[in-house]
C-alpha cells in the first residue's frame, strides 16, 4: 500500500499548475452548484409541499362531501319522522275528538239506559287517550349532528356598558367601535334587550 | 507552457472535480424534476376528477337544501294545522 505524500502537497503549486480557463470554469461550477442547491432545492421543496397540501385539500373535500351525505340522510329521515309524527298526532286528535263527541251524544241520548254500551264507549275513549299518551311519550330520534357542526364561537363575554345614548363604551367611558348592527366589534351581547 | 498545463495531474483533478459536480447536479435534477412532474400530473388528474365530481354534486347539494327547506316548511304547515285544530277544539 503506497502512502499518499500529503506533506509534499502544496496548494499554491497545485493551483499554479492548473490552466487559467480551468480555474474560471471551476469557480463558475462552484457558484452554479451553490446557487442550484440554495435556489433550486428550495423551489423543489416548495413544489412538493404545495402538491402535498393540494392532495390533502382534495381528500378533505371528498371527506366533506361524504359527511354531507351522512348529514343529508340523517336530516332527511329526521324530517320525515317529524312529519309522520305530526300526521299521527293530528289523526289521533281528530279520532279522539270524534270519539268524544260520539260518546257524549250517546250519553245524552241514552239517559240511564244501555249502561254496558256506554261503558264500552268510555273504554274506547280511554284507549284513544292511551294512544295519544304513547305518541307524546315516544321520543323522536334526534340525529346526532355534533360531529358535522362547525365549531361554535365563544361569545361568552360580560355585558358591555352603554352611555346615556345607548352607545357601547369601555370601562374608561370611551366609545367602542361598532359594526353595522350597532354591536361593538368582537363583542356580542348575550341579552337581546341591549340591542340598539 | 500554458498548453502543457492541460495535461498536468492538477488539471485532470480539477476537471474531474468539475465533472463530478456537474454530474451530481444533472443526476439530481433529472431524478427530482420528473418526480415532481409525475406528482403534478397526478394531482392535476385528481383535481380534474374532483372538479367533475363537484360539478355534478353541487346541484345535488343545492337541491338537498331546498328539499330540507320544503320539509321544514311542511312541518311548520302541519304544526299550524294542528294548532288550528286545537284552537277549534278549545272553542267547542
Amino acid at each position: 500500500m503506497g502512502a499518499i505524500p500529503l506533506d509534499k502537497f502544496n496548494l499554491n503549486r497545485f493551483w499554479e499548475k492548473t490552466p487559467t480557463p480551468l480555474k474560471y470554469v471551476l469557480i463558475f461550477t462552484i457558484l452554479l452548484a451553490t446557487s442550484y442547491f440554495i435556489i433550486s432545492k428550495k423551489m423543489d421543496d416548495n413544489h412538493v409541499t404545495e402538491l402535498n397540501s393540494m392532495k390533502k385539500g382534495i381528500a378533505a373535500t371528498y371527506e366533506l362531501i361524504d359527511n354531507f351525505e351522512e348529514f343529508r340522510k340523517e336530516q332527511d329521515s329526521y324530517n320525515k319522522e317529524v312529519l309522520s309524527y305530526l300526521d299521527d298526532l293530528h289523526e289521533l286528535v281528530d279520532e279522539l275528538n270524534t270519539t268524544t263527541n260520539r260518546k257524549l251524544d250517546m250519553i245524552l241520548n241514552s239517559g240511564s239506559q244501555n249502561t254496558d254500551q256506554i261503558i264500552e264507549k268510555i273504554l274506547l275513549l280511554n284507549e284513544s287517550f292511551d294512544k295519544l299518551s304513547k305518541i307524546y311519550k315516544e321520543d323522536l330520534q334526534i340525529p346526532n349532528l355534533d360531529d358535522n357542526k362547525a365549531p361554535k364561537k365563544d361569545y361568552s363575554f360580560d355585558f358591555y356598558p352603554v352611555d346615556d345614548k345607548n352607545r357601547p363604551i369601555d370601562k374608561d367611558g370611551n366609545l367602542l367601535p361598532v359594526d353595522k348592527d350597532g354591536y361593538p366589534i368582537q363583542v356580542k351581547p348575550q341579552d337581546s334587550t341591549k340591542k340598539k | 507552457m500554458e498548453k502543457k498545463k492541460w495535461s498536468t495531474p492538477q488539471a485532470i483533478i480539477v476537471m474531474i472535480i468539475i465533472f463530478i459536480i456537474f454530474a451530481y447536479i444533472g443526476v439530481d435534477a433529472f431524478r427530482t424534476k420528473p418526480q415532481i412532474k409525475r406528482d403534478l400530473i397526478e394531482v392535476k388528474g385528481q383535481y380534474v376528477e374532483l372538479s367533475d365530481f363537484l360539478d355534478s354534486k353541487v346541484p345535488e347539494i343545492d337541491s338537498t337544501f331546498k328539499e330540507h327547506a320544503q320539509q321544514i316548511s311542511d312541518q311548520k304547515e302541519q304544526i299550524n294545522i294542528l294548532q288550528g285544530t286545537f284552537s277549534e277544539l278549545e272553542k267547542e
